[in-house]
């Protein structure tokens, strides 16, 4: 490890590295987890309006993501993120205002929905993979 | 398959009884395709959640399609209630 003695941000698990898309995947787990634990009543009101402000963090770096010019993903799907981060967005602000738990729910199920399209991968063999790779474009 | 065809996803994202129906055009390889296909399914199961209902039921299915966009072939289709992945060899 190379910085054996960095903040781990209360995280016990980071990923190591090197796949960005499961990076993001665990980002908005660990945003959901933490949102979803913070809606206990045992758990302290500020508590809980910091994991939707993490998870707004998060969302907003998303947003500037696919806002750059240079944004590799289709068109169609950028548009689709984007009025997501839009929702996302709202729905935060409702929630620190009314300091309602339950209104997390939806943030919370739209995290988990998203990180499990990206941790999905197809069942691919070898065999047909190698065939599928006729390309050498790797944009996602 | 030439670097310079582009790729068109069929993707269908069900979660519990609703499926949405998503296609995606200008992709630039099958790999590609089968990349993004889960998160484009991902995608569509955040905004029906977000947009439409909450869902009860949390079983999933993902099925796609990618057809070379010029001449409409299916180049990989895939369905997780089968849980198979078909390609067409002749390419």
């Amino acid at each position: 490890m190379a910085y054996p003695n960095a903040d781990r941000g209360g995280y016990s698990k980071i990923p190591s590295g090197g796949n960005p898309r499961e990076t993001e995947a665990w980002a908005l787990t660990e945003a959901a987890r933490r949102m979803s634990s913070g809606q206990s009543e045992a758990v302290a009101l500020d508590e809980f309006l910091a994991a939707v402000r993490l998870n707004w963090k998060l969302w907003t770096i998303f947003q500037a993501e696919l806002s750059q010019t240079d944004c590799d993903l289709p068109d169609d799907v950028r548009v689709n993120m984007l009025s997501l981060c839009n929702y996302v967005d709202k729905r935060s602000v409702e929630i620190i205002s009314s300091q309602d738990r339950t209104l997390a729910n939806i943030l919370i199920s739209v995290n988990r929905q998203l990180a499990a399209g990206l941790f999905t991968h197809v069942p691919v063999t070898n065999a047909v993979a190698t065939q599928s790779t006729g390309s050498t474009n790797e944009v996602i | 398959m030439p670097a310079s065809a582009l790729v068109t996803a069929l993707v269908t994202a069900c979660i519990g009884p609703m499926c949405s129906y998503t296609a995606v055009s200008d992709l630039a390889s099958v790999r590609q395709c089968e990349r993004m296909a889960p998160f484009i399914a991902g995608l569509s199961r955040s905004q029906m959640t977000a947009l439409l209902f909450t869902p009860v039921d949390m079983t999933s299915r993902l099925a796609f399609r990618c057809l070379d966009a010029r001449t409409g072939a299916v180049l990989m289709s895939y369905d997780s209630d089968q849980d198979e992945l078909a390609l067409d060899l002749r390419r």
